[in-house]
């Protein structure tokens, strides 16, 4: 009786996510083995192999959220347990230990081999026995939070940022392959085994609850907050400021909590004690990450919904009476203003590392070999370009991706997806070819003024094609001041690489990139429009 | 109070649509004036929803024009929609708003926004403001969506099936509000609803919809009145049946014939008289009867004013 | 003024209106120069399209049931004008009609009829005795 009710649940546990289940455990061990190969062949495919691994890192927090088994209800934007399994005859520990038991295992097996794929030493016994507690940890509350905790963004937040933390810092200081011990073996053990304990007891109570059509977050927290009054009267005072109190409570926290969440990993990666160049390769990796969030945070903004899979318009939103530009503007401007927050719960933890560690000193010493290389003005620009050229990137990639998610017609969408896969696949093929003749990193080294001019012509043409057709749904005045705001922001950029030696080296290229970089940083202004004003009128 | 003299709320002119080569509406025409309810009835899938939707902008002409208020609400969808009040079947209202919240929200987007009338229907329907629009029952949900649409007095009521799966006390309340919108003059409602009772009593114009095709776009008495079922002492069809504008079934009961059409009825007496054919009985068929009947004539009688 | 509106059976909902306002004149509810409601009003109270109203009141005061005051209102007009007494002979010729039709089926000779309807009114107007005939 109850074998079958496991099997009934197994099963719908793999039918529900096949696709996905084997290209995370199948799929990326294989191309991460065949990465190696080619990187022992091919040394300049270092940079690929890099990407694949963030890749490898990344499809463990994803099968995480696999196996968190849950189910997103559009209508009342939470996630929770699926309701038809919670009305089968079966008790609730079985509800809960069926998907808990096969989700640890997978996600212990595949860390195992990643990690013994990627990492050189080899992991000793009290290491093995880490993970497998850090994956009970992972799993019992990433499913606690979604079957009751993530009435708010904010609860969820406080409780990732609590157990990622715990966990962080106990993984860190104990495992042999990080170095040595700072925290004593047992501390570290207890801490991980109360976590795994509290977080499998608190999914069974939250699950337990849910089952009998509670939930747990009004419990345990403070209730809902509302806008007071006369709050209300002050954001609600225009059309405008109305619709961005909307879209920033809906999508609003996406990208911030996605980013403390990296905020937290580069902070503890900063105290990885091994090889200076690892925290720089760590520091990279993480803005790697920040910039793919950005874009994927985009696509979500896209949306009517947070989490739908339908991009179709809400009736809600879309008989807002509101002309498509200021719908969309609303989008964009929530965009802007998360990519400025993500970039500074990013940036705040990183500098608070290195303030904690002894980067500080090691970044003293980089400041002052710095100084005496470009005078004190360039030291400051390259620091100033190092630290804004990273956001005004996301924010490309954020409010264009926010553009093209909102597109609601699939046959453009597609159209767009072949198009980029095209380009990549036609880029890599070259570069490939190039590097049969030469070295191409020496190729796009010396001809990269040329690349950057061309790509500056390309964007130039959409743009003002883009323009063309923005004008045609509202009036040019409606985006004025915005485009001014964007340019003065995007501006900062081309002081600071105008002001870069490397104008003098490469001024042309420089000046090209700028170009390329500010135009890109004005486009959603007038894609977002265009691809809701289609989106609103089928 | 239908003031033909006025300009139309809305105008249709030829609306075709197609989704994925399926018509779902097919040269449809329409208008709607002023003071006026206009009643639109359709099996599921008729295109009743596609029509208000086009209405609403959110669909844009294949074929054909859409004016409301004289305008395109493609074109200017700003000045149209902050003149409509719009509920449909299942309000997709965020779920994550209180009550408070979205009501202070949505005045936002409206200049004539009646806060008075606002908190005057909040307490009508007895809606507890500091809840959550997830925790809302349908008909509350319906209640509140009520209150989103008229608060701001617009000059059209659009209602998508705004009654379905209400219990009667949430239904009564829509159709208050579908009244005491044309009570105010020059105000109009266009609603569609399967529940024809309702579009019965407070429609003055009946569009009968069936798979994108109007079968049927008249003033409501005039549907009432001019329908017939006519009873005949024949045990053929009786001979001036051919000559009858629209024929919607006719049937041999045993010696007797049974004809269901539509038309003045002086015209039916007229032929019934020159045949010589003894007229048993006659009586008029409410709109289910109609509704059934025109449903299922498709195949046999050509649509009417199409 | 209380009207019930059958919505099932296929009568117009105006005639409905008609049939009631008359039936309430005739067994008194509604006294001669007694104001009836605006058209708005029991357009709301009986949740029907406003027209439908006007077009009944319009019919009633034609047919001289009720008249408008310019600007006041409508009114129940006097009671035994003619075209009232026309109405009463169409509505009972009605009725009879459909009598005399039965009558017919069941093979009963029209001076019975008559008999039985003389009976019916002593009785109606006598002492009541239990009798439960039934035409």
């Amino acid at each position: 009786m109850r074998s079958r009710q496991i099997r009934a649940l197994l099963w719908e546990l793999w039918a529900r996510n096949r696709f996905s289940l084997a290209a995370t455990v199948i799929g990326v061990p294989l191309l991460l083995l065949g990465a190696q190969q080619i990187v022992a062949v091919w040394p300049a495919f270092q940079v690929g192999y890099g990407l694949i691994k963030l890749l490898a890192i990344w499809s463990i927090a994803y099968l995480v959220m696999i196996f968190s088994y849950a189910e997103f209800s559009a209508k009342s934007l939470q996630t929770g347990f699926p309701r038809h399994v919670m009305k089968l005859p079966a008790p609730t520990w079985l509800l809960l230990a069926t998907p808990l038991t096969v989700a640890v295992c997978t996600v212990y097996s595949l860390a195992i081999i990643l990690t013994s794929l990627m990492v050189d030493q080899s992991m000793s016994g009290l290491d093995y026995c880490l993970f497998f507690l850090a994956a009970i940890v992972a799993m019992s509350w990433m499913q606690a939070i979604n079957w009751g905790l993530n009435r708010t963004p904010i609860r969820a937040a406080i409780v990732v940022i609590v157990v990622l933390a715990l966990t962080g810092a106990a993984m860190v200081s104990t495992l042999s392959i990080s170095g040595g011990p700072i925290m004593p073996f047992g501390l570290a053990l207890i801490t991980l085994l109360l976590l795994a304990l509290v977080g499998v007891s608190f999914a069974y109570w939250t699950l337990k609850r849910v089952r009998c059509g509670q939930t747990i977050g009004q419990t345990i927290f403070w209730s809902d907050f509302t806008v007071p009054g006369f709050a209300m009267r002050r954001l609600f005072r225009s059309p405008e400021k109305a619709q961005f109190w909307y879209e920033w409570r809906v999508f609003g926290s996406l990208l911030p909590l996605a980013a403390l969440f990296f905020g937290a990993l580069l902070f503890f990666a900063q105290f990885l004690p091994s090889a200076a160049n690892d925290s720089i390769n760590a520091t990279a990796i993480v803005i790697g990450m920040f910039l793919y969030i950005a874009t994927l945070a985009g696509f979500e903004l896209g949306k009517s919904h947070v989490g739908a899979s339908d991009r179709s318009m809400t009736g809600f939103w879309a008989s807002r009476p509101l002309g498509s530009h200021q719908l969309a503007f609303a989008k964009v401007k929530v965009a802007g203003f998360s990519v400025a927050l993500a970039w500074l719960l990013c940036f705040i933890p990183l500098v608070a590392a290195w303030w904690l560690t002894d980067h500080a000193i090691r970044l003293n010493q980089a400041w002052l070999v710095l100084r005496s290389l470009h005078g004190f003005e360039g030291a400051l620009v390259t620091v100033f370009l190092a630290a804004s050229v990273v956001p005004v990137l996301a924010w490309v990639l954020c409010g264009n991706s926010l553009a093209v998610g909102m597109i609601g017609n699939r046959r453009t969408k597609r159209t767009l997806a072949v198009a980029a896969v095209a380009t990549i696949v036609t880029i890599g093929f070259a570069a490939y070819r190039l590097s049969l003749i030469e070295n191409w990193t020496d190729v796009l080294l010396t001809h990269y003024p040329t690349v950057f001019a061309m790509l500056a012509v390309i964007v130039s043409v959409g743009f003002i094609l883009l323009l063309r057709a923005f004008v045609r749904i509202a009036p040019w005045s409606s985006i004025r001041s915005r485009f001014v705001a964007t340019l003065i922001c995007a501006g900062l950029v081309l002081a600071a690489t105008s002001l870069m030696d490397g104008l003098t080296h490469f001024p042309f290229g420089f000046l090209s990139l700028t170009i390329v970089l500010s135009l890109l940083s004005l486009y959603p202004w007038l894609l977002a429009p265009i691809a809701l004003h289609n989106n609103r009128h089928l | 109070m239908t003031h033909s003299l006025d300009r139309p709320v809305v105008v249709v002119n030829q609306l075709s649509r197609t989704f994925d080569q399926q018509p779902a509406l097919s040269s449809v025409n329409m208008q709607a004036y002023p003071g006026q309810v206009y009643g639109i009835v359709g099996e599921n899938g008729a295109g009743k929803t596609t029509l208000i939707k086009h209405l609403l902008g959110l669909y844009k002409a294949q074929s054909g024009t859409v004016r409301v208020f004289d305008k395109n609400p493609v074109k200017q969808p700003e000045a149209v929609l902050s003149n409509i009040g719009y509920l449909s079947e299942q309000p997709d209202m965020p779920a994550w708003m209180k009550i408070s919240e979205l009501i202070n929200y949505t005045a936002a987007f409206y200049p004539g926004w009646d806060s008075s009338y606002a908190a005057e229907l909040v307490a009508m329907f007895g809606l507890d403001t500091s809840l959550q629009v997830r925790n809302l029952s349908k008909g509350m949900r319906a209640q509140l969506g009520l209150v989103l649409a008229q608060a701001h007095r617009p000059r059209l009521l659009l209602l998508d099936e705004p009654s379905s799966g209400l219990d009667p006390n949430v239904r009564r309340d829509i159709l208050s509000a579908i009244i005491r919108t044309v009570v105010d003059e020059g105000r109009s409602v266009i609603f569609s609803s399967h529940l024809l009772e309702e579009v019965e009593r407070v429609s003055d114009h009946l569009m009968m919809l069936r798979k994108g095709q109007i079968m049927l776009s008249d003033p409501m008495e005039q549907v009432l009145s001019d329908h017939h079922r006519l009873t005949f002492k024949s045990s053929s069809p009786p001979p001036f049946l051919g000559q009858l504008d629209q024929v919607l079934r006719s049937e041999a009961l045993g010696d007797e014939w049974q004809v269901d059409c539509y038309g003045p009825l002086e015209a039916l007496r007229a032929h019934t008289q020159s045949a010589g054919i003894e007229l048993l009985s006659h009586h008029r068929l409410s709109l289910n009867e109609i509704f059934l009947l025109r449903s299922r004539s498709l195949s046999q009688a050509a649509p009417s004013h199409a | 003024m209380n009207l019930h509106l059958n919505h099932q059976d296929g009568t117009p909902v105006y005639q409905q209106i008609i049939q009631q306002v008359k039936h309430l004149v005739a067994s008194g509810r509604l006294t001669p120069g007694q104001e009836i409601p605006p058209i708005r009003k029991l357009a709301e109270q009986l949740l029907i399209n406003p027209n439908t109203v006007a077009r009944a009141y319009r019919d009633l005061e034609q047919s001289g049931w009720v008249f408008k005051r310019r600007g006041a209102g409508t009114y129940i007009a006097e009671r035994c004008s003619p075209l009232s007494n026309s109405e009463k002979n169409r509505i009972l010729g009605e009725r009879a009609s459909a009598l005399l039709a039965e009558a017919h089926q069941m093979n009963v000779p029209l001076a019975e009829v008559i008999d039985l309807l003389h009976q019916l009114h002593r009785d109606k107007h006598s002492p009541p005795e239990p009798n439960e005939d039934q035409p």
